[in-house]
């Protein structure tokens, strides 16, 4: 019972987040992709019930599913430039740097605001980095060898097609996944892992500032 | 026996890549390398540097305060060798090949637990030694390429100390060295010892070890004060003015107009989601990871002409592959050195992210040594991965692809450096003052001025170098400009020369003048005695007009 109260309400709290407070901005974009957050959610508790919980809320609030929620059917997926190989490794490692994942990132909106916020929050350099020593050490299972597969292949249909602003959502649900479970592996730790939630709280308040207030 | 064979073969491969053609490629001589060199030559000449300050530690220069310590390498090269490019670049040289050589042993420590540490650690000293990064900066006056050179022995000799408590002391002096050498070392090094002494901290503090710990501390905090005293005054805050992160006004701006944007810009929510101090802390975290980017290291590179060579990143492409798997080797066996490798690849850039060009190849130099011993464990323990699971003939094979693979990468990058790189950026180091130089003293007496064009980065030192300006006549003549916005200096006149922008307009109807300009300052109309051409042989470095 408890566990349909928070899950229904972070999927209301996506749905708020994403509605920009209005109901004229619901789509059937919007209503698409917190149904995927749902599936993934389903698949993830088969393994872990507290990292399903914590990859819905990490889900909920992050700024790359927020700002690209809109644009799930957009034409902007038929956007595709060929690219030389080259090329292709050069996107392949923007799509690792810290100017794309933290700093700056691409935007399909044309925001100025926007321009001083990256995909993801500076908090979540950490639990990427403990997620990672986590699925490195402890990749025995399926469900860490199929996070660490998809972390290299899933970016490799945006570096092939050069479209770095929509095709990159599909890298956002592993990435998003591994710092849920980067969190996860603090929970020992209690007292370490509220001074970054709570920093993580700070960075969310400024993008929420950016996102809505500076629109 | 086979082993000091082979390292033999890499200590020469690493030393002919190092000093081939020295003195022609890099094409030109910086105003940096140009410096160094005059200021040794002046000290030679007359024990005291081009403004006059006897021995000092950290050089005016131009107005940047560098560290002394390789001046004072280059003073015996320039003694022996005369005031040439040779002699600036050739103890940088030898101090990469000398590096190369300290890494083996270093690999060999480190992994002492290995079942075959001395072929590891050939490894590791065969890829350093073809490396793009240390190569590029073993060729040419660097002092951040001698810093490294100090670094790696302080961490070396600082291994030597666990086995003969002397080494501790000299591996303290070491780390002081590379602080009088380069300015990024001056934050890397501490980090770096106090990283090893906590990671070690069992048997630095051992009883055992106490007395040579003592004199360690005494003997390594000499040249320290020294360095401390140096940096008083002007100095010390020289260079972070100039460079450093808070020069750059883009995060305050940032917070400016962010601010700006709320209908009450000064309440207290507004000033606490939008800070300067938030923003400067994003431009530092964004500089530092910004050394870890994929392109930075294996594609681009550094964005400065004069750091990079064209089409190369800072790594060989081929080497993706050996990092990964050193990573995940090094995090999933654990081998003894393994955490003073990893924290040493994260303090590495810190020194670089805390300027405002980042990512910057030269400041972070000693990211390269970490990164690839780490490379050489990953090629290693790959192949020992992969011996006892795959049929020996395609064992065998697949070595042979990798090196043929390295191979042909290393050629392209040799081809580019050495064929490539002076047509693409023919002005990156400054090429075209020896020929100047060598004009200039033939013909000088003719005229009454000459004007050299300031279109170039600090001409009159490069002038003072090529022409061998006797330094005692130079201190009195020399006199520095107020600083620019990075803070930076310049000259403007010694002798009969002058240094600047100028109007051709107004500048051709000046008697008995000779005027050295660009082909942008100076039009084809004019009366033109001489052209110098970069190395490519095309492109016009200067035209030489007379009024």
């Amino acid at each position: 019972m408890k566990e349909k109260i928070f899950v229904l309400g972070l999927l209301i709290l996506s749905l708020v987040l994403r509605a920009k407070l209005s109901l004229e901005f619901v789509s059937l974009s919007v209503i698409a992709e917190i149904a995927i957050f749902f599936f993934i959610y389903l698949i993830i508790r088969k393994f872990n019930l507290l990292l399903a919980e914590i990859s819905l809320i990490f889900f909920a609030v992050s700024p790359w599913l927020i700002v690209l929620s809109p644009f799930l059917f957009s034409r902007g997926w038929l956007k595709i430039n060929p690219v030389s190989p080259i090329v292709f490794v050069k996107n392949y490692f923007f799509l690792f740097s810290g100017d794309y994942l933290f700093y700056k990132g691409i935007w399909p909106i044309k925001l100025q605001s926007l321009n001083y916020q990256g995909m993801m929050y500076w908090t979540d350099i950490i639990f990427i980095i403990l997620g990672l020593k986590e699925i490195f050490l402890k990749n025995k299972r399926f469900f860490e060898k199929f996070l660490l597969i998809s972390l290299l292949i899933f970016p490799i249909p945006a570096s092939l097609t050069g479209n770095l602003t929509l095709y990159p959502l599909l890298l956002s649900f592993p990435l998003i996944i591994l710092s849920a479970k980067g969190a996860l592996s603090l929970i020992k730790t209690p007292k370490f892992l509220t001074i970054i939630l709570l920093a993580n709280l700070y960075f969310l308040i400024r993008f929420l500032d950016l996102y809505f207030l500076h629109y | 026996m086979k082993t000091k064979f082979f390292l033999l073969i890499v200590f020469i491969l690493a030393l002919v890549l190092r000093l081939w053609s020295l003195n022609n490629f890099p094409a030109g001589l910086n105003a940096d390398e140009a410096a160094i060199g005059y200021n040794a030559y002046s000290l030679l000449k007359t024990g005291k540097d081009e403004f006059g300050h006897p021995w000092p530690i950290n050089f005016q220069s131009f107005n940047d305060y560098k560290p002394g310590l390789y001046f004072y390498l280059v003073l015996p090269s320039v003694a022996i060798f005369g005031l040439n490019e040779w002699a600036v670049r050739f103890p940088s040289a030898i101090l990469g090949t000398l590096t190369v050589v300290l890494v083996y042993f270093l690999a060999k420590q480190l992994f002492e637990k290995e079942k075959n540490n001395s072929l590891l650690a050939l490894i590791t000293v065969f890829l350093l030694a073809i490396s793009p990064w240390h190569l590029h900066f073993s060729r040419g006056g660097w002092e951040t390429n001698a810093a490294t050179f100090f670094l790696v022995l302080g961490v070396y000799l600082f291994f030597l100390s666990f086995k003969k408590g002397i080494f501790l002391s000299l591996s303290a002096v070491s780390f002081v060295l590379s602080m009088l050498t380069y300015h990024s070392a001056r934050v890397v090094a501490p980090l770096l010892v106090l990283g090893l002494v906590i990671f070690f901290r069992k048997n630095v503090f051992s009883l055992v070890n106490r007395k040579s710990l003592i004199t360690a501390i005494f003997i390594g905090g000499i040249p320290f004060v020294i360095l401390l005293l140096s940096m008083r005054g002007q100095a010390g805050v020289s260079r972070f003015a100039g460079v450093g992160i808070f020069a750059d006004k883009g995060p305050l701006w940032r917070t400016n107009e962010l601010r700006g944007q709320h209908s009450n810009p000064s309440s207290f929510f507004v000033k606490v989601i939008h800070n300067q101090y938030l923003e400067y802390g994003i431009q530092f975290l964004n500089n530092y990871l910004k050394h870890f980017s994929g392109n930075f290291l294996f594609i681009s590179g550094d964005e400065i002409q004069r750091n990079k060579v064209p089409g190369m990143g800072q790594f060989l492409l081929a080497e993706i592959p050996f990092l990964v798997l050193g990573l995940f080797f090094l995090i999933k066996r654990k081998p003894i050195g393994w955490n003073v490798i990893l924290y040493w690849l994260f303090v590495a850039p810190v020194a670089s992210a805390l300027t405002f060009q980042a990512p910057n190849a030269i400041r972070s130099l000693n990211m390269v040594v970490p990164l690839i011993i780490i490379m050489g464990y990953g090629l290693y323990r790959g192949f020992e991965w992969l011996k006892i699971r795959i049929p020996l003939v395609l064992y065998k094979s697949t070595i042979i692809f990798v090196i043929l693979t390295l191979a042909w990468n290393f050629s392209y990058y040799l081809h580019q450096y050495y064929v490539h790189y002076p047509q693409v950026y023919p002005s990156a180091w400054e090429d075209g003052f020896r020929d100047l130089g060598k004009y200039l003293s033939l013909n000088q007496d003719k005229y009454g001025k000459i004007y050299i064009t300031g279109k170039y980065d600090q001409p009159y030192i490069l002038l003072a170098f090529f022409l061998k300006y006797p330094p005692n006549v130079f201190q009195k003549e020399a006199i520095l400009t107020p600083r620019d916005q990075y803070g930076f200096s310049t000259v403007t006149q010694f002798g009969k020369y002058y240094f600047g922008e100028f109007d051709w307009a107004k500048i051709k109807v000046e008697p008995n003048a000779l005027i050295v300009g660009t082909p942008e300052e100076i039009p084809n109309s004019a009366k033109i005695v001489e052209r110098i051409y970069f190395k490519d042989g095309k492109t016009e470095a200067f035209r030489i007009a007379e009024d």
